[in-house]
């Protein structure tokens, strides 16, 4: 009964937002100034977020994130309205964050082509992660994720913060997509281990 | 049907499997169990890893982050400073030891500091700023300790462990302190000996014939200085009584403090119930007294600040007399060198009798006791600190939103947090005192109290914020109810607490110690959930 009204109000409020948004991003493309940074405060929070997690640090975060709304300017008339704009939005800067991985100098084999079925897909030594729903846990998962090598934290925060396909993590990152799937799934594996590690559980 | 890969249940909690594929996935899913839960939890976690990457970068991540680089940095400071004070330790090792009570780093001397400060600002005299300016090398050692500590730490982490390494070992090392400790039913210094260094002595009786070169520390009942002490006199006593001399100042905290001809180098800081300077005694700079009752018939070669229900005056004060009295009587032989500041409440309760001689001008302040509800002062008063604790507490449900909900919502077991408050409360400044006397831990008792204070202040927002949630219901649209809350509980404690006839004021103190409590408790909660 409660989540009805609740649903119903949020749809709206978003199709409000979409008329909106519809309406800068026309603007935005000819160039309008006022438009984009419109788009940069409403949009610099989340893509501020993705950075932070593909890149790990704060600092590099900031300037990936001003360097992408730079570039917006030049590439939104490339945005066709086929996708929601944020999943664009997040593919560009999926795409600027791993450009910048690959030039860190010693990160070049970042992700590494490996046959999927090279990958070794063992059992998962540890259950999944259920209880992990207060602030403080929340917090250690952050942590956990940012201590990640890169190629399991960039496809997973692509797939849980970005929001992308599978198909789409694999284009960003030009590889197939069973090896997205694995990297997804041995990304969790690895997540539990260290967070089994933050409670001080044996790994059972 | 066998059942199918773990990574395939990844893909289809991902929703990622090619339709056919999925059905299949769900059908054996309908079946088996374990694959069902397997599954389920996967699907599950996808939700609690979206949800912890989602929280906003600004807020609670960085914050804790930031909050955690401030608590690293706190800490080397402290080792720093205790560094730093070692050294000055060693050093002032070196200087004679009546010249102790100027280093701001023994406890004498920041006794002495502290005093002086506190009689500065009330009477602002400029010859008062020599010991002020004890202060200056003490605050410059921190500032340069502080920043060196923060460059240190920005350097490799090997060079940050063995900072804290030696440190450490430096803390092992501590040099001795020259203390010099007796005790029993009666301790005596025999007119022929010489304590050279730091007597404490406690006791039931403490007589000092002889000569003490270091400071005396007493805890005794009664306490007869007949002899010399050459550094400072602490002293919590029943009696005291001084006859002999002490060079340094004199700190006490007694019921009877009595000066028989003594004579005292510097300063005279005494709160008891009676205090006696005889005609022939001699405080050769300031005297700081609040008493029930004062006689003051010897001389003070500065100022004499007195804060006593009834006073006399018979002798010599070389400068000014402030004295905030009930009563008080300035008799012959009494010569005052500058001006007397007299607080009473009525004109009648100050009497200078024939034959004083006063070198300044006379004031007589008239305070009237009012009831304070009658002033408009009192108002805006309670106005303004009612918006500053509703500006923090808006503070803190921003910065700390879940902390703060925890720590108010911990109100509730109030039997817990009215306990563990009285007892923080109790505690800490005990601790406080115990930390400030030993040099080591001077920082970290500074630290302490400015937590303690913290707390204080804090306490009753914890408590606004409960009592606001449970006047007006759980706040349903987050944001506006929650300030709304928080605004009536201020407002209800405001009001609660100036009950008169003390009503009020025990409402005060339960206040303060749910909202201590509770915050203790949530803070070791926090401390429990970090370090399981």
């Amino acid at each position: 009964m409660e989540a009805e009204p609740g649903t119903g109000g949020r749809e709206q409020s978003y199709r409000m937002q979409t008329v909106e948004l519809e309406a800068t991003l026309r603007r935005a493309r000819l160039g309008d100034q006022a438009a984009l940074t419109d788009l940069h405060r409403s949009f610099a929070p989340r893509v501020l977020g993705l950075c932070r997690h593909m890149l790990g640090t704060l600092e590099s975060a900031e300037d990936a994130a001003n360097e992408i709304f730079l570039r917006l300017s030049k590439v939104i008339a490339g945005f066709d309205g086929s996708i929601p704009f944020e999943r664009w939005l997040f593919k560009i800067a999926g795409n600027h964050c791993i450009d910048i991985l690959r030039k860190r100098s010693r990160e070049q084999k970042l992700i590494v082509q490996i046959d999927a079925e090279a990958l070794p897909v063992a059992i998962s030594p540890t259950s999944p992660l259920n209880e992990l729903l207060h602030s403080e846990r929340a917090e250690a998962v952050r942590a956990a994720v940012e201590s990640l090598p890169p190629k399991y934290r960039v496809p997973l925060a692509l797939r849980y913060y970005g929001d992308l396909s599978y198909d789409e993590i694999a284009e960003q990152l030009g590889m197939k997509r069973p090896h997205v799937a694995t990297l997804i799934f041995r990304a969790k594996q690895e997540l539990r281990q260290s967070l089994a590690a933050y409670r001080g559980e044996e790994p059972a | 049907m066998t059942c199918f890969s773990e990574l395939t249940y990844s893909i289809w909690a991902d929703g990622e499997l090619p339709a056919e594929e999925a059905r299949r996935v769900e059908a054996h899913l309908g079946e088996c169990v374990p694959c069902r839960l397997l599954a389920q939890a996967m699907a599950k976690e996808n939700e609690v890893v979206s949800a912890a990457l989602a929280a906003p970068i600004a807020g609670h991540a960085t914050l804790s982050a930031t909050a955690r680089g401030m608590a690293r940095e706190f800490v080397a400071v402290a080792v720093v400073l205790a560094m730093a004070g070692l050294a000055l330790h060693w050093l002032a090792e070196a200087l004679p030891t009546n010249l102790d009570w100027l280093n701001p780093l023994t406890t004498d001397g920041r006794m002495n500091l502290f005093f002086s400060v506190v009689f500065y600002l009330r009477q602002g005299g400029p010859a008062l700023l020599a010991d002020l300016t004890a202060a200056i090398p003490w605050l410059m050692l921190v500032l340069v300790a502080g920043a060196g500590a923060r460059q240190l730490w920005r350097r490799p982490p090997r060079l940050r462990s063995s900072v804290c390494a030696v440190s450490l070992l430096l803390l092992v090392a501590l040099p001795g302190w020259g203390l010099t400790k007796r005790t029993g039913q009666s301790v005596t210094v025999p007119e022929n000996e010489t304590v050279d260094d730091t007597l404490f002595a406690s006791g039931e009786v403490v007589d000092i014939d002889g000569t003490v070169n270091g400071d005396l520390i007493t805890g005794a009942r009664e306490v007869n200085i007949r002899g010399t002490v050459k550094g400072n006199l602490f002293a919590w006593n029943q009696h005291l009584e001084i006859s002999g001399s002490v060079e340094g100042s004199v700190f006490s905290f007694a019921q009877i403090v009595e000066l028989r001809g003594g004579r005292l180098g510097h300063n005279l800081y005494s709160w008891s119930q009676f205090l006696r300077l005889q005609p022939g005694s001699r405080v050769e700079q300031d005297v700081v007294q609040g008493s029930q009752h004062s006689e003051i018939n010897g001389s003070v070669g500065r100022n004499l600040m007195s804060f006593s229900g009834a006073a006399e005056v018979g002798g010599d004060i070389g400068r000014n007399l402030d004295i905030r009295t009930g009563g008080v009587s300035l008799n012959a032989p009494a010569k005052i060198g500058g001006n007397v500041n007299a607080y009473v409440h009525r004109a009648s309760d100050i009497r200078i009798g024939q034959g004083v001689t006063i070198g300044g001008k006379t004031q007589t302040h008239i305070t009237v006791r009012r009831s304070r509800f009658t002033r408009a002062s009192f108002y805006v008063w309670k106005a303004i600190q009612l918006l500053g604790a509703f500006l923090i507490g808006w503070l803190l449900l921003t910065l700390v939103p879940r902390f703060f909900a925890n720590v108010s919502g911990a109100v509730s077991s109030w039997g817990r947090s009215l306990g563990l408050g009285a007892v923080i409360l109790v505690v800490t400044p005990v601790a406080i005192v115990i930390f400030c006397l030993t040099l080591i831990g001077f920082p970290l008792g500074v630290l302490t109290l400015f937590s303690y204070l913290s707390g204080l202040y804090l306490a009753k927002i914890f408590v606004g914020a409960y009592l606001g949630r449970a006047l007006l219901g759980e706040p349903q649209d987050g944001g506006r109810a929650r300030l709304l809350a928080l605004f009536l509980g201020l407002l209800l404690i405001a009001v609660v607490t100036q009950i008169p006839y003390g009503i009020g004021a025990v409402c005060g103190a339960a206040v303060v110690c749910l909202g201590l409590g509770s915050l203790g408790w949530q803070l070791y909660r926090n401390y429990q959930a970090r370090s399981a």
